[in-house]
């Protein structure tokens, strides 16, 4: 069984068709892509996915189950999770909060026990903090725990972005373009975390420009042209591919005559 | 420089046909010598800004410092208790009433600090919690300590009822619809003359008492408001650090992000909203058995914004913020009564000079009070 499916999945915003019939499958346990040019519709195929926006048409499989149009604060608890293209910290909190926040749906402590401040919050909230640093720890942030996360650089906010997402213990982790703006160097950091977090048993789906990025550790990749899936395949044939190319470069008409 | 001068020459040219030759002159000059001393006040006040911000940081962060020190909570707590012995009524009297104010920032705080959703009518859950109490009182006959969570039920109950059509509503939309809630209810109580009085308000509400011993004195009433303070504190706090409170201030900063981390942002709003106004109706029940007399006049909208300016005053977000917002907009104007009429100017002033010098408020800021 395929970890994610997406079945003809359609996306109009009045008269505009942002996503039109797309269709493609991912094995758990692997990292792809999705390509395209600006205004492809990649990231309102994220939305549709976690659930921010409804598909107008089609349907989406987490390993099976049937989570089309399900809201988005449910959907994490199915375990997907994402980071966006302009990144959403929760800029007045600390670096600590953010990933507190997100193990929202894992903390249990009752109305009673919080205002008591009994044994079962404290530990509950202890077990959450160790938690957060850990992740914290895992994209090489410890050292930042309580500082305000507007005040990290801008590399920190990414990493932290995605440390915040993967603290929700998701299957499917969605990234919107995690290495927009980096040096080659951060770019070199970010995709060593991505590649890590396959190693934990992590699904990753990314969207991404860099296209060394795309073609160093993605296993398949898809590619969107103007709301529609032109390409679909591993790096070496993408690359290849007269469309993508086409889309990319535009077409050589009157080259030949 | 010659440009202001023209527009002044243009303006009073103006008004030459109407007032005569000598009166235009004098406009002409008072135009011409504050438009060029508004000039040189903006540079200059840009360049004051530029240099007082970083030793007011300074000084604020020492202060703030002192302020987080593990003992000083008991200090204020000793302080707290003993001013009774040393206070004349008058001031202990100004005491009880920055106490239940301190209550209501403290629970505009939770919807406007730390949820993000603009509540400028506020003031009709006090008003809901007041008149509960006297109405109870005059109807049937309860005494405080039954009212009291019946007070705070129905307060609470109809923060919830006016969140559910309110929240399909975000930002400013959230505020007028509040407001009008807020108008709402002063007005039901000002018309309803066969259920409230109308105008004249209801009278003879009793103060409380514990086990036979009357609360009514202001010393004793001091103690039971300052006991509420500390208890409203005490639970904001706690819920503030536990997982509802970090939903509330993920829906403050990002609403959809905190909807992709889990959190139901429509029942976290209703939550913030209901538990707001709980508060509320606490303050509310606490000011009729202090006045012992209630009416309409006591909530209008001015109300809402004096609640309000405390929280934006004393910190968005921060605790022990709002309770001194709370204390020095109480306060303040009684230190300032010697000068009647200016009072308000110097508040307003206050208010100017905090939104350019310290934005977030006294106390408030990036990772207040977050390190607990």
């Amino acid at each position: 069984m395929y970890l994610l499916e997406v079945r003809g999945l359609t996306k109009h915003f009045g008269g505009i068709k942002a996503i039109e019939d797309v269709s493609f499958r991912i094995e758990g346990g692997s990292i792809a892509s999705i390509i395209g040019p600006n205004g492809a519709g990649k990231t309102t195929l994220f939305n549709c996915l976690t659930g921010i926006t409804k598909p107008t048409k089609g349907s989406l499989y987490l390993s099976g189950t049937d989570i089309t149009g399900i809201p988005s604060h449910k959907i994490v608890g199915l375990g997907i999770a994402r980071t966006f293209q302009n990144i959403r910290l929760f800029r007045e909190m600390t670096v600590l909060e953010n990933v507190l926040i997100s193990q929202h749906l894992k903390i249990s402590t009752g109305l009673f026990g919080t205002l008591m401040k009994d044994n079962a919050f404290l530990s509950k909230e202890k077990a959450a903090r160790e938690k957060a640093l850990e992740y914290l720890g895992f994209v090489g942030l410890c050292d930042a725990a309580h500082v305000p996360s507007l005040s990290l650089p801008y590399g920190g906010q990414r990493r932290l972005e995605i440390a915040r997402a993967v603290a929700t213990d998701p299957v499917l982790l969605l990234l919107d373009e995690p290495t927009a703006g980096m040096n080659p160097q951060e770019t070199g950091e970010i995709m060593e975390i991505i590649m890590r977090l396959q190693k934990l048993g992590k699904t990753i789906l990314l969207i991404e420009h860099d296209m060394k990025v795309v073609m160093g550790i993605s296993e398949t990749i898809v590619v969107l042209d103007h709301g529609v899936k032109i390409a679909e395949g591993a790096p070496g044939a993408i690359k290849k591919d007269q469309m993508v190319i086409e889309a990319y470069l535009g077409r050589q008409e009157h080259a030949q005559a | 420089m010659l440009r202001l001068v023209l527009i002044a020459l243009w303006l009073s040219l103006l008004f030459l046909p109407f007032r005569g030759l000598k009166d235009s002159l004098i406009l002409f000059v008072i135009l011409s010598v504050s438009f060029i001393s508004f000039r040189y006040l903006g540079t200059s006040l840009r360049s004051l800004r530029i240099t007082m911000q970083p030793s007011g940081k300074r000084i604020y962060a020492k202060g703030i410092a002192l302020f987080r020190l593990r003992g000083s909570r008991y200090v204020v707590l000793l302080i707290l208790l003993g001013l009774p012995f040393f206070l004349e009524n008058y001031v202990l009297d100004i005491s009880i009433l920055t106490g239940i104010y301190a209550i209501l920032a403290m629970g505009l705080n939770v919807v406007v600090g730390f949820t993000g959703l603009l509540n400028l009518g506020y003031v009709a859950f006090y008003a809901i919690g007041a008149y509960t109490y006297a109405l109870l009182y005059a109807k049937i006959g309860l005494g405080f300590w039954v009212s009291l969570p019946l007070c705070i039920g129905l307060t609470t109950l109809s923060g919830f009822v006016l969140s559910v059509p309110a929240l399909r509503l975000r930002g400013d939309y959230l505020a007028i619809v509040s407001l009008g809630f807020g108008e709402i209810v002063r007005l039901i109580l000002n018309n309803w003359d066969s259920l409230t009085n109308g105008p004249n308000g209801i009278s003879g509400i009793p103060a409380p008492s514990v086990l036979g011993f009357p609360l009514g004195g202001l010393n004793r009433y001091y103690y039971l408001i300052l006991f509420f303070v500390i208890l409203t504190y005490g639970v904001v706090k706690r819920i503030r650090f536990s997982r509802i409170g970090r939903a509330w201030m993920a829906i403050r900063e990002d609403e959809i992000c905190a909807s992709t981390m889990g959190i139901h942002t429509t029942m976290y709003k209703l939550y913030a909203l209901s538990f707001g106004s709980l508060w509320a109706g606490l303050a509310g029940a606490l000011f009729a058995a202090k006045m012992q007399f209630v009416s309409p006049e006591s909530f209008t909208f001015m109300e809402s914004v004096l609640i309000l300016c405390m929280v934006i005053l004393g910190g968005i977000g921060s605790l022990p913020g709002v309770v001194v917002g709370a204390f020095i907009l109480i306060m303040l104007p009684e230190v300032l009564r010697e000068v009647q009429s200016y009072r308000m100017l110097a508040l307003g002033v206050g208010l100017i000079l905090m939104m350019v010098f310290r934005p977030q408020g006294l106390l408030g800021g990036p990772g207040s009070g977050s390190g607990q």
